[in-house]
């Protein structure tokens, strides 16, 4: 009765939006983007990301309760273009690990190549 | 400003890996190992119809086990199958679930259930095997143990899942990173030891980090030994440095540079 679906962790309720943008009321170049059904894995991840670049002022992310499962991510830049900024984030991230998996395909492949018959399927 | 990172394979056998990542952030390297463990979907048993249990244990302390059971399957394979909620059909079918039959009666004084016993309806995916006991006379792992006269009769559904969601879908038993350790040995005051005072301050490394070459000077054998990771380590080694007297003689330096060690089934 009280017992959540297992993958309620991960699973989209019906009619929830996967990341929903907040401007900030006082502040006009700092905005907060609320990541549903994510964790630190992504919100850690994006920060980060966000950190590397030189517009962004301030970057944050928190999991606001740990029972329930979004993200929120507090942008703050010199220049009115928050989302901006958290747009090119991620794309350098998507690009990252993209890269990151060709190179592990690559390697595992040389890797095959040498000991054949060691390695299973990839 | 972002740099390239960089992985590399240092070891991969059938059921274990370790790479190393460099010119990445530790997010990155964090987001990874949490990846590995929960979110990369396998399969496992989830549903389980019980005909007749006259074992000693009871029929959902059995599903449980069952559930635990690692089933081997190719990644293709189980990327191929459907998620059970995501699927086109009622409750389920050969696209997203496979289904396990099991049927055993006792008819000796004893007798062990493994999950050998389990039949597969899809050649792809079944229980899997240690790689250390697959041999034709390897047991598999214990189900549950028969007396004479009792019986197992159950069919079982494996579906897709991920680690978040169960423990039972995890892929791997350890998922760890360290930071790769740059240790460089002060040569200056390491020349101002006797033979025998280097012996001993090789020897006091718990970990066997150091090692004496021919010419009677002290080398870093193998800097993967260094392992500073759990705090309680690093005091041991510090400690017995300590203890030999002469603790500036090393000195570690942690790069953003991460070593991977990822693996299952032992």
């Amino acid at each position: 009765m009280n017992k959540p679906d297992s993958d309620e962790m991960f699973v989209l309720d019906v009619g929830e939006k996967k990341i929903t943008v907040e401007r900030d009321q006082r502040i006009q170049s700092a905005a907060t983007f609320n990541i549903e059904k994510e964790d630190h894995t992504l919100g850690n991840l994006i920060r980060m990301q966000l950190l590397q670049n030189p517009a962004v002022l301030f970057a944050g992310y928190k999991v606001p309760h740990p029972l329930k499962y979004n993200v929120l991510v507090k942008v703050q830049t010199d220049h009115d273009q928050p989302i901006q900024a958290f747009k090119s984030a991620v794309s350098e991230v998507i690009k990252q690990t993209c890269d990151l998996q060709e190179q592990f395909k690559e390697q595992v492949h040389a890797h095959k190549h040498f000991n054949p018959g060691a390695v299973g399927e990839y | 400003m972002t740099t390239n990172p960089i992985i590399q394979i240092i070891n991969l056998k059938e059921d274990q890996i370790e790479f190393s990542l460099t010119g990445a952030d530790t997010s990155m390297a964090n987001a990874l190992r949490r990846i590995m463990l929960a979110e990369t979907p396998t399969m496992a048993i989830d549903i389980v119809e019980i005909e007749t249990n006259s074992t000693v244990l009871h029929d959902e302390f059995l599903a449980h086990r069952l559930g635990l059971i690692p089933l081997a399957a190719p990644q293709p394979i189980v990327e191929a199958f459907n998620y059970s909620r995501d699927c086109h059909c009622d409750d389920m079918c050969p696209a997203c679930s496979v289904r396990f039959d099991l049927d055993v009666h006792c008819d000796e004084e004893t007798m062990e259930v493994t999950s050998r016993d389990l039949l597969s309806n899809n050649g792809d995916v079944g229980p899997a095997i240690s790689a250390t006991e697959d041999q034709a006379d390897g047991r598999g792992i214990t189900i549950v143990k028969l007396r004479q006269g009792q019986e197992l009769k159950l069919t079982a559904y494996a579906r897709k899942g991920v680690g978040k969601e169960h423990a039972k879908w995890q892929p791997v038993c350890i998922s760890t990173y360290q930071f790769e350790p740059n240790i460089t040995i002060n040569f200056a005051l390491m020349e101002e030891l006797s033979v025998q005072q280097k012996n001993e301050w090789v020897e006091s490394c718990p970990r066997g980090v150091y090692k004496m070459n021919a010419l009677n000077q002290v080398n870093v054998d193998d800097k993967l030994k260094y392992a500073p990771g759990p705090f309680l380590l690093s005091l041991v080694v510090g400690r017995d440095i300590f203890t030999c007297g002469r603790g500036e003689l090393f000195q570690s330096l942690v790069q953003g540079s991460y070593v991977f060690m990822s693996g299952g089934l032992e």
